[in-house]
């Protein structure tokens, strides 16, 4: 398999999961675009040094994960810039979701937004059912030590929509 | 509402076939490989056309203050050209070392790792500004020997070595404050950022 077909293989099994995963770090449309087609960039630069020692998912979520936490925003966050983008990113989702499903995933980001940027990386690999030491495999972490961040993040996350809840 | 609820809420949001760019709908899924191999090949060119441009200048050198055969040229003028050209030859080493590190940022590491990485890749004073030293001692006795033998202006020779680095340090000093500057605009936020990432990625 050449670099082409290789990197269109990584891009079909795991462009949601990537997008899925900058969406966490981003709320401005653009940013997010260029987050995401920065992930791409440095997953074709990364394809030579491929060796397969680890997974193709796990080589990908390092990909992911650093550099959503090394990206730098373009564009600087003005609240009006920010409203706009939310609405283009609700628009976005609009298109195929529910009124209820629109909502799940506007708490979600809201509570997530509470989280710092590791925290946050944690919480987007457990979101995508990545197991425990597949975690502490892309963070850099030991299991345990992730069992324990992972614990205190759904706390976190519990206490941010759990009253929400009772209101509702 | 539960985490679990969350999880496939999360589920619906999938990866746009258009990608949004700099306010222009421009780099269509599909055609990105073509995208980055387009950069691939400028990246290429940018290099090639750096290793030419030193080449030249370092072969000029070589060949007016070093190899030239004619007779005028003193010894002394020989090792000046040869210190001179071993001062390009070494700026040329230092920035092949510095994109070469920068071109193979390793994205594929550990979190911790590539954080700690990230972080030397950031500092004021990188490893290779030690180099960078020894650049600037050969350049400045290169410079200074030359500057003695063919165009002093004071009749003592210890008055032509102290003018002459006065000038010279005086433009290292602008030069390091210009790049302090430079630095802390652009790269000092991103050690910052990075700092504080690993203050994060070390709590437990």
């Amino acid at each position: 398999m050449n670099k082409e077909q290789l990197f269109n293989e990584v891009y079909k099994s795991n462009k949601d999961r990537i997008y899925r995963i900058c969406c966490f770090y981003v709320n401005d449309l653009e940013d997010r675009h260029d987050l995401f087609q920065e992930v791409l960039t440095n997953i074709w630069k990364g394809l030579d040094r491929f060796e397969g020692r680890s997974k193709v998912s796990t080589w990908v979520f390092r990909i992911a994960v650093n550099t959503s936490l090394a990206f730098r925003k373009k564009h600087r966050a003005e609240s009006t810039k920010i409203e706009n983008a939310r609405d283009e990113i609700h628009r976005e989702w609009n298109q195929s979701l529910s009124e209820g499903e629109q909502e799940a995933i506007q708490k979600l980001h809201q509570a997530i937004s509470g989280l710092n940027k590791i925290e946050k990386a944690i919480v987007s690999l457990m979101l995508e059912d990545v197991s425990q030491k597949v975690i502490a495999e892309v963070m850099g972490y030991s299991e345990n030590n992730i069992r324990v961040r992972a614990h205190r993040i759904k706390q976190k996350l519990k206490a941010i929509l759990i009253p929400q809840s009772h209101g509702n | 509402m539960e985490i679990s609820e969350l999880k496939s809420a999360l589920e619906l949001v999938s990866a746009p076939d258009r990608l949004k760019h700099s306010g222009k709908q421009m780099i269509n899924s599909s055609n990105f490989i073509a995208h980055l191999k387009k950069a691939d090949t400028r990246h290429k060119v940018l290099l090639r056309r750096f290793y030419i441009t030193y080449f030249v200048i370092a072969a000029f050198y070589l060949g007016l203050f070093v190899l030239n055969p004619d007779p005028e040229l003193k010894f002394s003028d020989r090792v000046n050209g040869s210190l001179l050209f071993l001062g390009i030859l070494l700026f040329a080493v230092l920035g092949k070392i510095k994109f070469t590190e920068l071109k193979h940022v390793r994205y594929e590491e550990p979190s911790l790792v590539f954080l700690k990485k990230a972080l030397d890749r950031y500092k004021f004073w990188a490893k290779e500004m030690n180099y960078g030293l020894v650049l600037v001692a050969v350049i400045n006795i290169g410079s200074c020997r030359s500057y003695v033998t063919n165009y002093s202006y004071f009749e003592s020779t210890v008055t032509n070595i102290v003018a002459f680095e006065l000038v010279f340090f005086t433009a290292v000093g602008i030069a390091v404050f210009v790049g302090y500057r430079h630095w802390s605009i652009h790269k000092k936020p991103v050690a910052d950022e990075i700092r504080t990432l690993l203050g994060e990625m070390k709590q437990v």
